[in-house]
């Protein structure tokens, strides 16, 4: 009912449903407890969730909302770890100061890769986005100023004040939604949804195709890279297999398609779900974890083929969610 | 509303061997409705393509308001004060239909001046003046077929158009619906819109253009007055075919035989 009633707001549409974006919301505000419960896993377990949200918000703007698949946002994130890492064998330890040259650094690279890698569509997108992350992670395992493939130690905080890592990367991921939600609704939004929707018109209602995905791209860039930024010093230490992993690079994907492509929600909710089950399944089935994993992708992928963020616009219950699984199949 | 003529001169446009359009030349003056008509590949909606800047013209150069457009992306060519439909509707599916058309009111040619919220106050407008106002927050892929057709022209007209082409807007329509249609198009071009009117249906031609073109195999066959092109022995001979222009040739010599032979003896007649 609530739905409906801020359906009239205008709420609804190109943000998704709003009763899903008041539960990310009413969610990030319980995770601000987090670390009061003086428990050093679970906080770092939802250090993890946040972080991967971050990375999954990065991906849905220029994936989700633009329609260009990358398979190579982990470079963002890469690059923003590394972004602390210099600074801090430099001897700048300051949070703040990695996250604005993370965000900077990032920028710069998306637009400048983007000039060329942009111009392509579909699936030659990419297999170019993926070039990119391989080629930049063997640079930096061949790079000597960045540590090579042996890495970078990178200065932490004492353990008193370890906190800080936690509320930096929820502050990060809060900016990422709530960045997601002005950018979904301001002509930046609706330029990215009609350029998913068609290109070719797009244009023809007066929209520059590429000047609109290098900013989807640098924008999801900047969310990566920050993402990244706090990760280096929360970690200790960076090498290219942990900043440039392929987990980091499918996770945010997998997080968004399961909760909601092109939505506000869905990322948070994807993430949260996602890295909370496979910490489960990790502590319980050390060897079979991802057989399950692998079995919730399937079904989520069969039954809810719009992600779960799909499931608080249904009407009807169970046969109106079959029913409406069957309209998308069709 | 400034005013300015769109000018079309030796156009070629090949794909690969084949000339899609060839040596096509004319103006549209400003104010006027122009019909472009010719048989199925006769290049006419190539000619959009090249007028909007979707292709950029082998040969040739299409200026508007005295500057060279043929090389101009087609976001900029908008921004012109050029819009135009697509033949095969392209609606935004995962939008509403009142959404569509603010997407135009956003970055058309005022669409800079305008926030979101004015953006969507004139798509309002526009889906009433395209008879939408019923289906505003529905989702475009819901649309039937003629409404689908006038969800092209309210985006096209969204973008506050100097010169609208129109591709085939009323093709599949019914009867009554291609009267709406006609005068949908009959209030855009009163309110100081140049339209280029591209149409299969010759009575719909007929009836709108003030001036009509005539495509064939790419190239230009006839240009005028509706009634004279339509008549005229080259464009029967490239609708119908060579036999056809040719039987009615005979046709017409037999008729005139008859004729002068009656003039040279006529009939006895009792008065």
């Amino acid at each position: 009912m609530i739905a409906r009633a801020l359906r009239g707001l205008g709420l609804g549409g190109i943000t998704g449903n709003p009763v899903a974006i008041a539960v990310v919301l009413v969610l990030m505000a319980l995770l601000l407890a987090v670390p009061a419960t003086h428990n050093d896993y679970l906080t770092l377990v939802f250090r993890q969730i946040l972080m991967y949200a971050a990375m999954a918000y990065g991906w849905n703007l220029i994936g989700g909302y633009t329609g260009y698949v990358s398979f190579g946002n982990v470079t963002f994130f890469g690059l923003g770890a590394y972004c602390s890492g210099v600074l801090s064998t430099h001897g700048v330890d300051n949070l703040f100061a990695d996250i604005a040259l993370a965000v900077v650094v990032n920028a710069a690279f998306a637009v400048l890769m983007g000039i060329p890698v942009l111009r392509l569509r579909g699936p030659y997108f990419g297999i170019a986005t993926l070039g990119i992350g391989v080629a930049v992670a063997e640079i930096v395992a061949n790079f000597d100023a960045l540590g090579g493939s042996s890495g970078l130690a990178v200065h932490q905080v004492d353990e008193a004040h370890f906190s800080i890592y936690y509320y930096a990367m929820w502050l990060v991921a809060l900016v990422s939604i709530l960045g997601t939600f002005v950018i979904a609704r301001s002509k930046l939004g609706y330029a990215f949804v009609a350029i998913r929707e068609n290109e070719d018109a797009a244009a023809a209602l007066g929209i520059s195709a590429t000047r609109y995905k290098i900013t989807a791209w640098a924008l999801g860039a900047m969310m990566a890279g920050a993402a990244g930024a706090i990760f280096a010093p929360a970690n200790g230490f960076i090498d290219p297999s942990i900043t440039f992993a392929t987990d980091s690079n499918v996770f945010p994907i997998v997080m968004t398609i399961l909760g909601g492509i092109g939505t506000v929600a869905g990322p948070f909710i994807g993430a949260l779900l996602l890295a909370g089950v496979n910490e489960l399944l990790q502590r319980y089935f050390v060897n079979a974890h991802t057989l399950f994993f692998g079995s919730m992708i399937v079904l989520v992928v069969l039954l809810l083929p719009r992600g779960l963020v799909w499931l608080f616009g249904l009407r009807g219950g169970v046969r109106g969610w079959l029913r409406s699984v069957a309209a998308y199949r069709a | 509303m400034t005013r300015s003529a769109l000018k079309i001169e030796r156009v070629g446009m090949r794909f690969g061997g084949l000339w899609a359009l060839r040596e096509v030349s004319f103006t549209v003056e400003p104010g006027t409705i122009v019909g472009l008509i010719g048989p199925n590949g006769s290049g006419k909606t190539t000619l959009m393509n090249v007028i909007s800047g979707v292709f950029k013209p082998t040969e040739g150069s299409v200026s508007y308001a005295g500057r060279q457009i043929a090389h101009v992306p087609t976001y900029a060519i908008c921004r012109l004060g050029i819009a135009r439909t697509f033949q095969i509707v392209k609606p935004f599916a995962a939008l509403t239909v009142r959404e569509n058309v603010a997407v135009g009111a956003m970055f058309g040619r005022d669409g800079a001046k305008r926030s979101t919220g004015a953006s969507f106050a004139r798509a309002e407008e526009l889906l009433e003046t395209v008879g939408l106002a019923r289906v505003a927050t529905r989702p475009a892929s819901e649309l039937t077929i003629p409404d689908r057709k006038r969800l092209e022209v309210a985006k096209a007209l969204a973008l506050d158009p100097e010169l609208l082409l129109l591709d085939e807007v009323m093709a599949g329509l019914n009867a009554t619906e291609v009267d709406e249609a006609l005068d949908l198009l009959r209030a855009v071009h009163a309110r100081g819109i140049t339209l280029i009117v591209v149409e299969h249906l010759m009575k719909a031609i007929v009836s709108i253009s003030q001036t009509v073109v005539v495509l064939a195999e790419g190239k230009k066959i006839a240009q005028g007055l509706p009634a004279e092109v339509l008549g005229s022995p080259a464009v029967i001979e490239a609708y119908l075919g060579a036999r056809w222009a040719k039987r009615q040739k005979q046709v017409a010599e037999v008729e005139r035989e008859r004729e002068s032979a009656l003039d040279a003896h006529p009939p006895e007649t009792s008065t």
